[in-house]
């Protein structure tokens, strides 16, 4: 199953192939909401859950997502028998409300995804100060490919820095985009393509992953150093 | 943890109900406006202009702004009233909701003046609330004609007794009250605010913000006398206010105050070397401390819940004067004073109805000297209060 817990509904998309009505909208709208109007199943059997959340500028989302994740409860998603639960979470953890998902009894791994760029980086580094408060474990880093010289390497090095590994690279790639275009991830779109593959072998990395550690925050001048290295 | 203040949403609740033709609308949880509408009840005051936009939790996650709207219409269609303001609560403040913007838009829409004050209750105390709203009201002043010989009561939030007194005291020397801001005033009164030419400072703590704004505006000039409670804190505020005017104390007062220091005297038998605490906001800790000097009454220990500009100082001045030095406890924690007066053992608490709760767990009178309905300033208020302690304590024995 799939959570996506970003306010901007943006998550499920690929899998359902449409724009899904978000919970919090529903809650908003009716007394009590139906398991069925908020559990949708999308390609291959996977179920998929769009939170949303206010519209930009006004409200509360981090109070939306405790509202949401009650009223998930409530409706026993979390009693289901799943193979495995992937909460979507936006990059800026910006209140205690975006944690949620990352406290005990939801998540038990959190993998960051992340580009070379130095404040992509920042932000990631910032995540983990957010791991470590709300006690949840690391199981590592995938580099988000933009293209940046030594991308990789960057990446990598920021992950052993905090204490974890890089698990996966997403290259950037055509077939992705082409595959959002229609409203598909890869593996439905382009099945055969090296992409596919590589998201294949991703999953299975996470699958089997054991490595899970507490991270450690890195400081400013840490994560500057990162950079610097970078530009030479 | 044990607070002895609240906060800034009541405060600014409180200089709005001051003025009769507003209403509160708290853009809030039922809750911020039942408690105060329970509690204010209690202290004796009409309660019925506080309302609410009853936020609930999807305001909170998607933003009250709609919900607000609508209740600005409902108030100004329901209640007609003069002035709405808004006032936001710990939840619209914390989810920021924009109310500044929503007041600019229906502005033109609604018959009613409106304004908005950010009161959000972890934004600061009720002292704040007070200061804040009453220097945004003062904004409300337009230009006017001086009128000789006026004035207003600035930062003063219970109509009663004692303004009336005020007034008719003011009078016998042709001084006449203007506005009072805010005790049972209203709009078009608050608007000719600037024909007074003296401010005078009722509350140090929560005055002196609007005092400074309507001098630099209106040139109105302000004093901050103590508190007319007493025969000697009256002399001395009507002294203040003749002196700006250049007049004498009318022999009218003089006269009155020769008959209230007369009856005084078979009250002070009583009281003579009783121990008293005092336990007070910032503007009638020193007066009530030299007013129980002056009834032969050692004050003991002074608990002032939130000092102002002045407080201490005006207390310092007090009891160098008296020639005394009780403990005082400025800003403390509700146990801080229930062990202080355990330690002092005082033979009464003046204090309001908060201090109910340490005649039930001590067991020593209280006389409420707030919140009651009674006369408190002036020399007629001296006689009540005298004649009030004096029965407590004969009472409690």
């Amino acid at each position: 199953m799939l959570i996506g817990c970003d306010p901007k509904r943006d998550s499920t998309i690929n899998i359902v192939g449409k724009q899904l009505k978000p919970l919090l909208e529903l809650i908003v709208e009716k007394e009590s909401v139906e398991f069925e109007e908020v559990v949708h199943k999308g390609y291959n059997g996977v179920l998929c859950v769009e939170v949303g959340g206010p519209e930009p500028g006004i409200g509360c989302a981090g109070r939306g997502l405790l509202l949401a994740f009650k009223t998930l409860k409530d409706l026993g998603v979390f009693d289901l028998d799943l193979d495995l639960i992937i909460y979507d979470v936006p990059g800026d953890v910006v209140c205690g409300g975006f944690a949620v998902p990352m406290r005990r009894g939801y998540a038990r791994e959190v993998y960051i995804v992340t580009s070379g760029e130095y404040l992509s980086l920042f932000a990631a580094n910032n995540i983990c100060k957010a791991i470590r408060r709300v006690g949840a474990k690391l199981g590592g880093i995938i580099c988000n490919s933009r293209g940046v010289k030594g991308e990789i390497e960057i990446v990598k090095r920021f992950a052993e820095m905090i204490g974890s590994r890089l698990i996966g690279v997403i290259p950037r790639s055509k077939e992705i985009n082409l595959s959002e275009l229609n409203s598909k991830t890869v593996l439905e779109f382009m099945p055969e393509s090296d992409v596919a593959n590589i998201f294949r072998r991703l999953a299975e990395e996470i699958w089997k992953n054991e490595k899970l550690v507490t991270p450690r925050v890195l400081t400013f001048d840490e994560l500057r150093s990162i950079n610097v290295t970078k530009c030479r | 943890m044990e607070p002895y203040r609240t906060c800034k949403l009541f405060g600014a609740v409180r200089v709005v109900l001051g003025i009769t033709d507003a209403i509160a609308l708290l853009h809030s949880p039922v809750g911020c406006a039942y408690n105060l509408r329970y509690l204010l009840t209690v202290r004796g005051a009409k309660v019925n202009r506080i309302v609410t936009t009853e936020m609930s939790e999807k305001e909170v996650i998607f933003g009250g702004e709609a919900k607000l709207r609508r209740a600005i219409r409902e108030v100004d269609k329901r209640y007609s009233p003069n002035l709405i303001v808004v006032l936001t609560s710990c939840a619209s403040s914390i989810i920021g909701e924009d109310v500044e913007l929503v007041v600019r838009d229906i502005r033109d829409e609604i018959s009613a003046e409106i304004i908005a004050i950010q009161s959000g209750g972890f934004e600061g105390d009720q002292i704040e609330g007070y200061k804040e709203a009453l220097r945004k009201i003062v904004e409300l002043v337009r230009e006017n004609e001086k009128t000789d010989k006026t004035v207003n009561l600035l930062a003063i939030y219970r109509y009663g007794k004692d303004v009336e007194e005020i007034s008719r005291l003011l009078s016998t020397m042709g001084i006449k009250l203007n506005a009072i801001l805010t005790a049972k005033t209203n709009l078009s009164t608050i608007r000719e605010a600037s024909k007074a030419s003296l401010n005078v400072i009722m509350c140090e703590a929560s005055g002196f913000d609007a005092a400074r704004y309507l001098k630099e505006r209106f040139g109105i000039d302000y004093i901050d006398p103590l508190l007319p409670v007493g025969i000697s804190n009256t002399r001395e505020f009507l002294e203040s206010i003749a002196d700006e005017f250049d007049l004498d104390i009318s022999s009218d007062i003089n006269k009155e105050e020769r008959i209230a220091k007369g009856k005084i005297e078979k009250f002070k038998e009583k009281l003579n070397g009783k121990r008293v605490c005092i336990i007070s906001g910032a503007s009638r800790s020193a007066p009530l401390v030299r007013f129980s000097h002056e009834l032969g009454m050692i004050p003991v220990l002074v608990s002032i819940d939130r000092v102002g500009e002045t407080t201490l100082k005006d207390l310092e001045r007090v009891t160098n004067e008296c020639g005394i030095s009780p403990k005082v406890l400025i800003e403390p924690e509700f146990r801080d004073v229930l062990s202080a007066i355990e330690d002092e053992k005082p033979n009464i608490i003046l204090g309001g109805l908060y201090e109910r709760a340490f005649t039930k767990i001590l067991g020593i009178p209280i006389c409420d000297v707030m919140h009651s309905e009674q006369l408190t300033m002036c020399y007629k208020g001296a006689i009540n209060l005298a004649k009030k302690i004096a029965e407590v304590i004969v009472s409690s024995k």
